[in-house]
């Protein structure tokens, strides 16, 4: 592992076990997968729905745990460190979400929206850096004050990319982020996602159904197929 | 078979002030045909679809024009009269099936509610013709019993399907049935419906945000932007020609496999909101060629090929441009 690794995946496994009338049905999600991701590149997971991207998702963000294999997020094992060095460890990630209209609370302001990351890590802040945030995806001052209905589907992932980035977080993953967009509104945020990337170096896992958009956005691709990662090339979708 | 006049459908705010949604719309659609509307989120697609299936909400309304089917003004008829016409003769396939079905009865009393209410069938006369219908959407008996969450987004799109098939209607409209889906699943979905317009001789109306699809599917497509058509073509004609700088713009943004990488992707700077849509041309502030004239004057619609139509100032000159180009 070089030292700018930001994400490792070894040889993770995963069986989901569901019980019904007496009997187990046993779904093995991922049968081993590994995958590294450095500092500032850029990785697509795609594969057909119920693949396990999900599943693998949430593995990395620890809400769901693996049967076997290890998690390594900048370089420390997830599951080896203690509650408190998790939530310093995961506050270096940000999360983009598929569907805008459901990724934000409807009661709460822009404004508590982005302070919020702030709070859960513990970290200080002042308006200003709320402020700077939603500058930074093309949004004005007096929108702090208003609420997610008060905007259209392509502002309201804007707010959610300003949410994911706040903190300066070292990996974003982004889970199709553009699928329920318009094609006009899909090139506004794939084109803002690029110049943050370039901004601030993080390393982006992007999962989407879209495989022109994985080959114009990232420079690895990962199919999820049957429980494995394989890694094709832009050339051969 | 479908002729819609001068539609104008219009939402009436909290102070009582009255704001158009859909302005002016007029179109045709013959037997057999497909025609693919496409437009942004919020540009009033879905809402002259309700329009047609009398299903506005209450604070909608058609304020101006006429929905002809089969020469008949549909707007002026009865609910009970309309409901006849629902269902039977016009279908709606929504666009997410896990919020259009209900989530507490099984598939097959979704199926055998609309044979019980709308038909004369008996129990076994409604089994078999679901097991006919299931097979038209190439659904596995099996699934009878499943409650929708337990069925994949594919085979959820091919139940609204098969319960808009039910009572062999004239015209479906499909509301973005794929937008949920990827796309291998979309590409089945397509496929499908294609089959089945065949089978059952109907019309299609198919409403989607995605080009590439409406060209997939649609014989004619028009391009709807704040609530007004802004061009109307056959659909190959649209993506070699378009002319209207909004087809244009929205053409340049879809990524491709050729899209090269590392260079920014082509954008439609701002969103259609914004109370200046509400007079001139609606889509001037987001334009790169509009002027003094798109400021004071709407465009009309004016054919400047063969059966292509576009309202805008500016694409008489594009157009012979492009000629002089070619």
């Amino acid at each position: 592992m070089t030292s700018n690794t930001i994400l490792e995946l070894k040889d993770i496994k995963k069986t989901y076990i569901k019980i019904s009338f007496f009997k187990k049905h046993k779904t093995e999600v991922l049968k081993g997968a590994n995958l590294t991701l450095q500092q500032g590149k850029t990785l697509a997971l795609i594969g057909p729905s119920g693949c396990g991207k999900t599943t693998l998702l949430k593995i990395i963000l620890g809400l769901e745990k693996q049967d076997c294999g290890t998690v390594k997020l900048l370089g420390k094992d997830t599951s080896k460190i203690t509650k408190k060095e998790l939530r310093q460890v995961l506050s270096n990630i940000g999360v983009i979400f598929q569907d805008p209209y459901s990724a934000l609370d409807p009661r709460q302001t822009i404004e508590q929206i982005l302070s919020e990351p702030f709070i859960i890590s513990k970290k200080p802040f002042n308006k200003q850096t709320l402020v700077n945030a939603l500058n930074e995806v093309s949004m004005k001052e007096n929108d702090l004050k208003k609420f997610p209905h008060q905007f259209s589907g392509g502002q309201r992932q804007r707010i959610n990319i300003a949410r994911a980035l706040i903190l300066k977080p070292k990996l974003i993953i982004a889970d199709e982020p553009t699928s329920a967009l318009d094609v006009s509104v899909q090139a506004q945020i794939v084109n803002l996602l690029t110049k943050m990337q370039k901004k601030y170096n993080f390393a982006l896992l992007f999962v989407s159904h879209n495989l022109a958009l994985c080959k114009y956005l990232c420079q690895n691709i990962v199919l999820v197929k049957q429980g494995l990662l394989t890694e094709v090339s832009g050339d051969e979708l | 078979m479908l002729e819609v006049k001068s539609l104008t459908v219009s939402i009436r705010n909290k102070n009582g002030k009255i704001y158009p949604l859909v302005k002016n719309l007029s179109y045709k659609l013959n037997e057999g045909e497909t025609l693919a509307i496409v437009g942004e989120s919020g540009c009033g697609k879905t809402m002259q679809a309700m329009a047609i299936m009398g299903l506005l909400p209450p604070n909608i309304h058609v304020t101006q024009g006429q929905i002809l089917f089969n020469n008949k003004n549909i707007l002026q008829l009865s609910p009970k009269e309309r409901r006849e016409i629902n269902g039977k003769e016009i279908a709606l396939v929504f666009q997410d099936a896990l919020t259009a079905l209900n989530p507490v009865i099984t598939i097959r009393q979704h199926l055998l509610e609309v044979f019980k209410a709308r038909t004369n069938l008996t129990l076994n006369e409604a089994e078999n013709k679901i097991k006919e219908l299931l097979e038209q959407v190439e659904l596995p008996q099996s699934i009878l019993s499943s409650y929708p969450h337990q069925i994949s987004g594919g085979q959820r799109q091919r139940v609204m399907l098969a319960l808009a098939l039910t009572l062999n209607p004239k015209l479906l409209i499909a509301d973005e049935p794929t937008t949920a889906l990827d796309e291998n699943t979309q590409e089945q979905i397509l496929n499908l419906i294609k089959k089945l317009q065949k089978a059952y001789k109907m019309a299609v109306i198919f409403i989607t945000h995605d080009l590439i699809l409406a060209k997939e599917i649609a014989d004619r497509i028009f391009v709807l932007y704040s609530g007004t058509k802004v061009e109307e073509s056959l659909a190959k004609e649209l993506f070699s020609n378009p002319l209207h700088p909004y087809t244009y713009g929205l053409f340049k943004s879809i990524i491709t496999k050729d899209t090269p990488k590392g260079i920014p992707l082509f954008e439609i700077h701002g969103s259609p909101r914004g109370r200046s849509r509400f007079y001139g041309c609606p889509f001037k502030d987001r334009c790169k060629k509009s002027s003094r004239v798109c400021y004071k004057f709407v465009p009309s619609l004016e054919e400047l090929r063969p059966r292509h139509y576009c309202a805008c100032f500016w694409a008489k000159s594009i157009d012979s441009q492009r000629r002089q180009n070619d």
